[in-house]
């Protein structure tokens, strides 16, 4: 399915913001690591999200690969998290 | 499949990263402060640029403009040039500080999952020259939407896998 550009165009505007901030939050905040790593990872796995739907046209994918891909973003961000919470 | 392969390889990656640094929290804590932060932000936003130029290249070739499409493939190209040299001045400014493969487990991994990234990445730029070279007189055939879609999605894969590889190595602490 083809994203008008302005679709395209703000789901990068997104993809910026979101960079930037978690960098803000994880060099300036000076917030505890747990929740850095948390915002930082959960920012992480909504960058991949927007990509996904918006760039790699997630919606015309077969259904088996939209799970596994859904599935892949939730697992590596609870792994990251988890891990450091453990 | 092999998307999905290669994206199940990183993860197990990701796993094995993190598996290790919550048991040595501390040397890769310590490792992890001498990474340079601003480029890899810089490579960052370089990838999620490229990642637009190249779904817009896409939105263009679907929709007949050529010549637009092809520069926007062309530039794509080149920020994962831009990418490349960035990722290289690093390797650079690690080795020249004294980090290498065998300094510590973090840079271990470092070394090792940003390589195979950038691997990943330059075969990726190949995949969008040659896509760019086969569809220089538009789609004509199915096969060229299939080759565009393919050499699109795997573009954009190589930009998900960093989404990961930067806050995990460079930011959370």
């Amino acid at each position: 399915m083809l994203q008008t550009p302005n679709a395209l165009r703000w789901a990068w505007v997104g993809l910026v913001s979101i960079t930037v901030l978690s960098l803000v939050v994880a060099e300036f905040t000076g917030i505890s690591s747990g929740v850095e790593t948390a915002v930082v990872i959960a920012a992480a796995a909504t960058k991949g999200r927007i990509i996904l739907v918006r760039y790699m046209g997630e919606r015309s994918f077969p259904v088996w690969l939209r799970l596994y891909f859904g599935g892949w973003l939730i697992v590596c961000a609870s792994v990251i998290i988890g891990f450091h919470f453990s | 499949m092999f998307i999905a392969a290669d994206a199940s390889l990183f993860a197990l990656l990701f796993f094995q990263f993190s598996r290790d640094r919550s048991s040595q929290s501390v040397v890769f804590d310590e490792g992890q402060q001498h990474l340079a932060v601003l480029l890899g932000t810089v490579n960052t936003l370089v990838l999620v640029t490229s990642s637009w130029l190249m779904a817009s290249a896409v939105r263009s070739l679907q929709r007949n403009a050529v010549p637009t499409g092809m520069r926007l493939i062309a530039g794509t190209a080149a920020l994962g040039l831009v990418f490349a040299a960035v990722k290289i001045i690093e390797y650079v400014l690690a080795l020249r500080s004294g980090h290498t493969v065998s300094t510590s487990p973090f840079f271990m991994y470092y070394f090792v999952i940003t390589g195979i990234h950038l691997v990943h990445l330059m075969i990726g730029v190949v995949v969008v020259v040659v896509v760019g070279w086969r569809l220089r007189a538009g789609i004509r055939k199915p096969l060229d939407r299939t080759v565009l879609e393919c050499g699109t999605v795997y573009w954009h894969l190589v930009d998900l896998l960093w989404m990961f590889i930067f806050p995990m190595l460079y930011l959370a602490r």
